[in-house]
């Protein structure tokens, strides 16, 4: 029997995606409110449920909302929404989805309004930590030179290749696919190219050794948003649904397809994470597209691009389209599964994968352009 | 050696549960919390043990371990750390299951391996802050 009360996104909204602007983030975040809400056919008035993920993650923030992050406070005042929902979360936004979508569940709200915005500042440099005194976790990490830039990553992949023989010829094919596929997207702060080509690549300069430039995101500014209702709601609005079919935590990742019934390979399409290119084997791995280990292996150009048989971060990835802390992956996965993704359209889409987040923590949100049993 | 440390790099803030290990580093002692119900090491330290959710003593390791990961890092993202530099995961050899952040010392950046053996060396900055880092354990040193 189907489930009245199960989720759909319904609508999805976007702003430009830019390295620096002179507006705030909280400008970026009511533009890209605003146009999910018209995407969805409603009006703000109809907004009854909100959700999103302020933390700014840069050693360099502020963390003055609606600077450079926004609350779910600051979205209910500069919206003027009155909901009988509300909620920030931990978990960037794949974390947001499955929030509302519990929401929605327990009948509290009708419109869910999902929004997370970025902000990389103008003034002064993104990663730059000025702390002079770590706390908390970062007291075992800046006193020794480790965080900012992905120092985590550097020191996971050089085990990864040490324990697997991969290499950084394999992960070239990460960064080039992004960026090839970016240039499909009009968002995507990659969409006059330049193609990366492995010579620029191999002769980058580093970041953390063994991890250069270009296995890097940029920071950018902008914002995304989504409106998700229910499935008996979701029938008299425009858009065709995107059904929320299952989702899963980092501690159990092979349930978004499992819990289902289906296999990682029964999808068409999936939109991964990729803060930093490394993420992708191992995400891969974790999701049981192939076995530990062989994430690098999997990873080829020809399987995972536009045409291929899994084809991955269609509109750019992070790499590609700009750092929104996988706002990006979400909107890909929700037009993906509407039939709405253009010229990166991938034919006959019934199952789409948004996941975000990085190694131990991170939610996967398995949509369907079929409403499930 | 110690002369040679710049200023400015971050001090560490303890709290209630990781003063222990920052007062230990301060006596050159390489302190993890212990589980005694179910014998594991906990670093960095935590509230109670993970696995069984008790109380946690305090014990002193042996200061050796081996390099299970490794970067080289170029750029300068944080105060008194000057690019290139070596950033590793140590493993202890008492207790493999802890592993450290720290900073390779005593060693140029292109003789540092994975499984390099490494023992624990106390780097006592400016500031008055004493911190565990590691440095190669060579043939025919003295211990």
């Amino acid at each position: 029997m189907r489930n009245p009360k199960r989720a759909a996104v319904v609508g999805t909204g976007s702003t430009e995606i830019v390295r620096t602007s002179d507006k705030s983030l909280g400008h970026f975040a009511v533009e890209a409110a605003r146009n999910a809400i018209r995407d969805a056919g409603l009006k703000t008035s109809d907004i009854d449920g909100y959700v999103g993920s302020p933390g700014a993650p840069n050693a360099s923030a502020l963390n003055l909302d609606g600077l450079d992050e926004v609350s779910q406070l600051f979205m209910i005042g500069a919206l003027g929404l009155e909901p009988t929902w509300a909620m920030d979360v931990v978990g960037m936004s794949t974390g947001m989805l499955v929030a509302g979508a519990q929401a929605l569940a327990a009948g509290t709200c009708k419109y869910v309004l999902g929004v997370r915005a970025h902000y990389n500042p103008k003034d002064r440099k993104y990663s730059v930590s000025g702390a002079n005194l770590a706390g908390g976790p970062d007291q075992f990490t800046l006193p020794f030179g480790y965080g900012p830039g992905g120092t985590r990553f550097a020191l996971w992949v050089q085990r990864y290749m040490h324990d697997y023989g991969a290499t950084r010829d394999e992960l070239y094919e990460i960064s080039a696919l992004a960026r090839r596929h970016a240039r499909l997207n009009p968002l995507a702060i990659w969409r006059e190219g330049p193609e990366l080509t492995r010579d620029a690549y191999m002769n980058a300069r580093w970041i953390h050794e063994p991890m250069c430039l270009f296995d890097s995101d940029m920071p950018a500014t902008g914002a995304g948003a989504f409106i998700m209702t229910t499935a008996e709601r979701a029938k008299d609005l425009p858009q065709t649904p995107a059904y929320v079919a299952s989702y899963a935590n980092a501690t159990q990742p092979s349930r978004v397809f499992s819990d289902i019934g289906l296999r990682a390979g029964d999808i068409q399409v999936a939109q991964l994470y990729d803060g930093y290119s490394v993420m992708v084997w191992n995400t891969l791995e974790k999701l049981g597209f192939c076995g530990e280990g062989e994430g690098h292996l999997f990873a080829t150009a020809d399987r995972l691009s536009l045409g291929g048989a899994l084809p991955m971060n269609t509109f750019g990835g992070s790499i590609g389209e700009g750092r929104l802390h996988g706002m990006g992956h979400v909107r890909e996965a929700v037009l993906q599964t509407m039939g709405r993704a253009g010229s990166r359209q991938v034919p006959d889409v019934r199952y789409s994968l948004a996941q975000v987040g990085v190694l131990e923590r991170f939610w996967s949100v398995l949509f369907s352009s079929e409403e499930p049993d | 050696m110690e002369t040679s440390i710049p200023a400015g790099r971050p001090k560490p803030l303890a709290d209630a549960d990781t003063a222990p290990f920052w007062a230990a580093a301060q006596e050159r002692r390489l302190s993890v919390q212990l589980c005694e119900n179910c014998d594991r090491a906990i670093f960095p330290p935590k509230p109670a043990c993970p696995h069984c959710v008790r109380e946690l003593a305090w014990r002193d390791l042996n200061g050796r371990g081996s390099v299970y990961s490794f970067c080289i890092s170029r750029m300068n993202f944080i105060g008194g750390y000057k690019a290139p530099y070596i950033v590793a995961w140590v493993a202890s050899d008492e207790h493999p299951e802890c592993i450290f952040n720290c900073n390779i010392v005593d060693c140029a950046i292109e003789d540092v391996r994975i499984g390099m053996p490494v023992e624990v060396v106390f780097e006592t900055r400016p500031e008055g802050v004493t911190v565990p880092q590691f440095r190669p354990i060579r043939e025919g040193a003295p211990a």
